[in-house]
């Protein structure tokens, strides 16, 4: 808060200073009145003010650069670093001292380079470095001063390089200026090292004359790549560093993304200069400046301050270099112009571009050295001539008006073509017009529309070998695995195609190619080096291309990135808007995924493309659909349908009808669904659509499976599979395989759903679909444990839990977690069960997933009863007694099974009548529907009636649960009925009929390596035993129950045992144990 | 599990919302992003090149703050957080070299070191020994008048130019020139009553000297 005083002064100070110096001491006395303090206090503020002009004049930061590199030892001749012999000192570089070395081993001078000790206060700069010497490292091209390696004394590092001996360009030209052919030369060499550096992401930054030596036998070598960074504009954070791989290649962007404002002042781009985002076009500014200074002698953009050479380079057109130098063509002016142009869009827009015109002025002035006055019916020259008129006519010869700038611009683009002698030609007109079509389909996601017009283009030119990639592209989304690879094949067979491929369309080409052969990561790579060069207008296209890739790779957060750059560079770019909207519901971000989908209808309507709208309409259907706000996904869905049936799409009309029957379908209405599925399948088939019709199969398949007409669901997944062998669908086939293993399993079919399952595996592995896979190896694995093969279903559910932490999947994590405790859970093994369902309970309570949760909390409450835990089994089961009542009747297995679960615990605590009543319920809610319920619950009912003396009610429950259990076909179902029916039959007094029975319960028990219930199972047969007065058999049996009984104390480990003792059934077993024992 | 763009998003927006555990939980963040741009800043300016503390802050801002549908409001917060944690660091890293340089305690800091506080002077020590006292008078500045501080902090730290420190504090431009005309007196003003004691007897005594100069020459 400020004093009343303090705003005294302050008034009386801005008051006095609106006066001349001379009377602001009359005023101050005046206005302060009596006040001595106050008047004092703002005299001497008024002289400190005298003082204090140049007082924090130095910013913060560059004070603190003072006494930054304190302690940077010296090094004297001969001293020894590793394997290098320093000789001397040979200047300060880039990154600090530097030395001239040698490398004893290797028999070669070597330059040394010391990093500043404050680079490495921490961790983090430490890594840095690496990374940046790991990068610059594979940097190999002959005029690029390469790096050896990095290496530490004591807590420095230090980076050992080539040392080249030369001059740098910066004396060459203040001593012998390079002839214009020379500089050209130079500047060609310095272009082809950094088009290399380009493509393999790294930017310069600080390209001059400085950092250019020329060898005594005119080798040229860019220095000091050392301030590189990797192109990655804006993809970073590091906050998030801490715990990443170094090897990880977003981390590698993410490292580097931090220092773009680094460079020399008179060298630097305007982006650069104003802190902006620099991407590699900076180098063809700097670039531009270096030829300039080389052909003129002096550097385009000079001042008394830096602040006035970065002023200048911001807003300063320097006058071209002719004016300077005589001997320039204006050809080379229009070229500096264009590389020194403020505004990146308007420069060359790689490299290799640059490279290329610098080439051409090259060859322009072997062929024709003459000066560009004389006459010449080039149209490129003309303009030039003439705009050099123009300057001479409005006088101000020393500035390029912008307009001239322009013109010159948009001449220079044409130069390499006008003067290249490829004799290509451009795709014929029909071909091209459908390659857009196409494209622009294709980036609205509607790949079949894509497809057709890819196929026109290619049938209209058969020589368009992108149409063809383009063409493979498509297939590949259509799920025509087959026919991409072969025009794939067929667009690799065209390199020499006459059509003409830009070096950009062969990069494309490449991207394609690694797509649709399924090598992700070197499609993303090739992308991303596509994006990185694409002039402006392609720039946002192949960045959607980018997303894509990364989306196929499950990299959904790049893929978020690739969209938000693409958005950015071009906001007017609806796909990009699309994709996000589709990938921002993906992560349930739904506002913003809303707020994506605005933006891209307004930018579809304001283009007047329907397609792209109905896209919307459909996309936006399906995000709301995972909302479960299924009335407003209808809205959509049903105008996505009405749009696509007006524009004639019959791709969008057959997708928007299958997502409708979805909503039918998960809105209960069944028939409705199958009606509306069973259209769209048709009108698919009638439109060659065949991908989307064995999709539409397969989902029809579903909507039978989910209602129980398992004969339905059968016979449509077939026909989907039938139909996806002709068709060469690999994905549908396997998607049919996992679904009709998936029904078989249902079934209760184990050997067949083993086999179906088994089937579809190699291509899910292959083609990394990790949900299919994921489910597909949840039922490999259920299988397998049934099959009581434990270890290969653990293996099998290991690799589901590695498949789901790779992919940062929290969700299938804790769902693998639940798996593999349950297949511990059937071995008994409750401690490490326990384990892997806690951990698996704590993800789905971060995730805050109602139903997992709840049967994570039961399946853990079951559990925690086992081993005596009552109190937290109470708790966790009250737990999902809440989630269930919460889902209010949606989830009728979930209420079940916590009604089995309590009824369980209370059996245990001998609480019978509360069980019988708990189990009632379960046995009531799991109907016929839920097998495991029906029979467990049936299971404890009998217990717990034959337990309080209800005997003769309790051996037919038992009797039911043993026949349903039967029937399910579940081995682990029927020896738990097994038990219990041996224990009913006992005491209804049938000794016979126990002792059989529980033996052969016994069996199943050891078999499966359930020692708990196996002891059990020995008890009742000793009790048996005993009441048939088969003493001997009795106190055998006894004496194995004991056995086993006691080896649990190991398996499980003391504390475990010592509460499993406390438990009171356990305790009454032990005394009935203990009467025939002794 | 939010991206970290994301949490520093979430955390500027709780912050702003009156939430301050919010800036707690975001000094961390920033604080270290700020650190390694410092390094960063050093490291160019060893080698003579020209860096912008703004247009590095800048970057930091779009590296750690969800920019879809830009909010200013939340430029301005982190910019603020940004200009307090980059002070830290120099902070710290000032009180570093001082202790490697055997400079314990600034309270026994000699005539010499003390003058330097508000020397133009460019030696590696005096630097330290300034960036720490204006830190400390930029404390005692914040209790009178925060604002001024803040003015001080965008500008002197951050490097921000009147017009952009006008827009993050939402207060108008020759507000912003007053604020720094005022505090640089200020702070200038306690940095020379810090000079001590010692120096301005010793000016007294020089002047004492002269006086009985005159005095005998005449």
């Amino acid at each position: 808060m400020r004093s009343h005083y303090w705003t005294k002064i302050e008034n009386v100070w801005h008051d006095a200073l609106k006066l001349p110096v001379s009377e602001r001491s009359a005023f101050v006395e005046a206005a302060c009145g009596p006040d001595q303090a106050c008047r004092e206090e703002v005299e001497s503020l008024l002289t400190c003010r005298m003082r204090a002009e140049s007082f924090l004049g130095t910013p913060a930061l560059a004070a603190a650069a003072e006494f930054c590199e304190f302690n940077q030892d010296e090094l004297a001749a001969g001293t020894v670093l590793d394997k290098y012999t320093i000789r001397r000192e040979i200047g300060s570089g880039g990154m600090g001292r530097v030395y001239l070395a040698y490398d004893g081993s290797l028999k070669r001078q070597v330059a040394i380079k010391f990093l500043p000790s404050c680079l490495e206060a921490n961790d983090l700069a430490r890594r840095r470095l690496i990374v940046e010497a790991q990068l610059l490292a594979g940097l190999d091209h002959p005029n690029i001063c390469s790096v050896h390696e990095i290496n530490q004394r004591g807590e420095r590092s230090f980076i050992a390089m080539q040392y080249v001996d030369g001059a740098t360009l910066a004396d060459r030209i203040s001593r012998d200026r390079p002839s214009v052919s020379d500089a050209l030369d130079i500047a060609i060499r310095i272009a082809e090292a950094v088009a290399f550096a380009h493509s393999r992401g790294i930017i310069h930054r600080d390209i001059k004359p400085h950092n250019v030596i020329i060898t005594p036998v005119g080798e040229v070598k860019v220095l000091d790549f050392g301030v590189a960074k990797i192109m990655q504009p804006g993809a970073a954070d590091l906050g998030a560093l801490g715990a990443s791989d170094r090897s990880d290649p977003c981390q590698f962007a993410r490292l580097s993304a931090t220092g773009a404002i680094i460079g020399t002042a008179p060298y630097m781009s305007p982006e650069q200069a104003s802190g902006g985002i620099v991407d590699a076009r900076t180098d063809l500014f700097s670039l531009g400046t270096l030829l300039y200074e080389s052909i003129t002698g002096t550097p385009p953009f000079r001042g008394p301050t830096e602040a006035k050479v970065l002023d200048k380079v911001r807003n300063f057109d320097p006058p071209p270099p002719s004016q300077l130098n005589p001997e320039v063509r204006l050809e080379i002016d229009a070229l500096v112009a264009k590389a020194m142009s403020k505004d990146p869009e308007a420069r060359h827009q790689s490299a290799i571009e640059l490279l290329q015109h610098l080439q051409a002025v090259k060859r322009l002035m072997t062929i024709e050295p003459a000066p560009p006055a004389s006459v010449s019916h080039d149209f490129w020259t003309r303009m030039a001539v003439a705009s050099a008129a123009l300057n001479r006519a409005l006088r101000r010869p020393q500035v390029f008006t912008p307009i001239i700038a322009l013109m010159l611009g948009v001449a220079a683009w044409s130069l390499p073509t006008a003067i290249s002698e490829l004799k290509t030609r451009a795709p014929l007109s029909d071909a091209q017009y459908w390659y857009d079509e196409g494209t622009r389909a294709f980036r609205n996601a509607s790949y079949f529309v894509a497809g057709k017009a890819f196929e026109k283009a290619v049938n209209s030119d058969g020589e368009f070998a992108l149409a063809h990639a383009r063409l493979a592209q498509a297939y590949t989304e259509l799920d025509a695995f087959d026919n991409a690879r072969s025009e794939i094949d067929r667009a690799a067979t065209l390199p020499n195609s006459p059509v003409r491929l830009s070096p950009l369309d062969r990069l494309y080409l490449q991207g394609i190619r690694q797509e649709v052969l399924g090598e992700l990561g070197p499609a993303i790579a090739t992308y991303k080096s596509v994006a990185d060069h694409a002039a402006a207008a392609e720039r946002p296209h192949a960045l959607v291309y980018l997303g894509r890739a990364y989306e196929k790779n499950e990299q959904f957060e790049e893929a978020v990135e690739s969209y938000q750059q693409a958005a950015q560079v071009a906001p007017s770019d609806a796909a990009a808007f699309l994709r996000l909207g589709i990938l921002y519901g993906r992560r349930r971000s739904f506002d913003a995924s809303k707020d994506a989908f605005d933006m891209a209808d307004s930018l579809y309507g304001a283009l007047g493309d329907l397609e792209g709208a109905t896209e919307v309409h459909y996309q936006r259907g399906f995000v709301l659909m995972n909302q479960l706000r299924m009335p407003e996904a209808r809205a959509q869905l049903e105008e996505a349908l009405k749009v696509s049936d007006t524009t004639q799409n019959q791709y969008q009309y057959v997708r928007a009808m299958f997502a409708l029957s979805s909503v039918d379908a998960s809105q209960g209405l069944g028939n409705q669904a199958q009606d509306k599925a069973i259209r769209a399948i048709e009108l698919a088939r009638a439109n060659g659509m065949e991908n989307e019709a064995t999709g539409g199969l397969i989902w029809l398949g579903n909507t039978f499976f989910r209602q129980g007409q398992y004969a339905d669901a059968d016979r449509s997944y077939k026909e989907a599979l039938d139909l996806a062998r002709n068709n060469n669908g690999r994905l549908n086939e396997a998607l049919a395989l996992l679904q009709l293993g998936s029904l078989r399993y249902q079934q209760g079919k184990a050997d067949e759903a083993l086999s179906y399952l088994e089937q579809s595996l190699p291509f899910l592995q292959r083609g990394g679909y990790r949900a299919w896979l994921s489910l597909a190896l949840t039922l490999l694995g259920r299988l397998q444990s049934q099959k009581g093969d434990y270890q290969i279903a653990l293996r099998t559910l290991d690799e589901q839990l590695q498949l789901a932490e790779r992919a940062n999947d929290q969700a299938s994590v804790a769902f693998s977690h639940a798996e593999i405790g349950n297949v511990l859970a059937i071995q008994e093994l409750y401690p490490e069960a326990l384990g892997h369902l806690d951990e698996s309970y704590h993800i789905y309570k971060s995730l805050n997933v109602g139903v997992s949760l709840g049967y994570a909390s039961v399946e853990r409450g079951g559990l925690l009863w086992q081993i005596g835990r009552y109190e937290e089994a109470r708790a966790a089961v009250e737990e999902a007694h809440s989630i269930a009542e919460s889902l209010q009747g949606s989830q009728p297995e979930l209420a079940a099974s916590v009604d089995l679960m309590k009824a369980r615990l209370e059996l245990s605590l001998q609480h019978f009548k509360e069980s019988i009543g708990q189990s009632r319920e379960a046995v009531r809610l799991a109907g016929s529907q839920y097998a495991e319920i029906a029979v467990r619950a049936r299971c404890t009912l009998g217990l717990a009636l034959s337990r309080s003396g209800h005997a003769r009610e309790a051996v037919p429950w038992c009797q039911q649960a043993l026949a349903l259990a039967r029937q399910n076909g579940d081995p682990r179902l029927r020896s738990g009925a097994t038990f219990a029916t041996a224990e009913s039959l006992l005491a209804s007094g049938d000794a016979r009929g126990a002792l059989s029975t529980a033996l052969n319960a016994q069996e199943i028990f050891a078999r499966d390596g359930q020692q708990d219930s196996e002891w059990q199972a020995w008890l009742i047969a000793a009790r048996a035993n005993q009441l048939l007065a088969q003493e001997a058999a009795a106190r055998d049996c006894a004496l194995r129950a004991q056995t086993q009984l006691s080896g649990l104390q190991q398996r499980w480990g003391s504390e475990v045992y010592e509460h499993y003792l406390a438990r009171p059934d356990v305790q009454n077993y032990r005394r009935q144990l203990n009467l025939i024992a002794h | 599990m939010p991206t970290p763009r994301e949490s520093v998003t979430a955390l500027l927006i709780r912050w702003r919302n009156g939430d301050q555990s919010a800036l707690e939980e975001l000094f961390p963040i920033v604080y270290e992003e700020m650190h390694a741009l410092a390094h960063l800043y050093m490291r160019g300016e060893r080698a003579g090149h020209t860096l912008q503390t703004s247009a590095l802050v800048n970057e930091a801002y779009i590296r750690l703050v969800d920019h879809k549908g830009i909010n200013w409001q939340n430029r301005n917060h982190f910019m603020g957080v940004a200009a307090r944690a980059m002070r830290r660091v120099l902070v710290d890293h000032a009180r570093h070299f001082l202790t490697v340089k055997h400079v314990e305690k600034l309270d026994r800091v000699d005539l010499e070191a003390a003058a330097s506080l508000i020397s133009s002077e460019r030696s590696p020590e005096s630097r330290a020994v300034q960036l720490i006292a204006v830190h400390e008078a930029l404390e005692k500045l914040a209790e009178i008048d925060e604002r001024k501080c803040r003015v001080v902090e965008l500008r002197y730290i951050l490097e921000l130019t009147a017009k952009e420190t006008a827009e993050v504090l939402d207060i108008s431009e020759s507000s912003v020139n007053r604020d720094w005309d005022l505090a640089k007196a200020w702070l200038f003003r306690e940095l020379t009553r810090r000079a001590g004691q010692d120096v301005q007897a010793s000016a007294q005594i020089e002047r004492h000297l002269k006086e009985y100069d005159k005095a005998d020459s005449q």
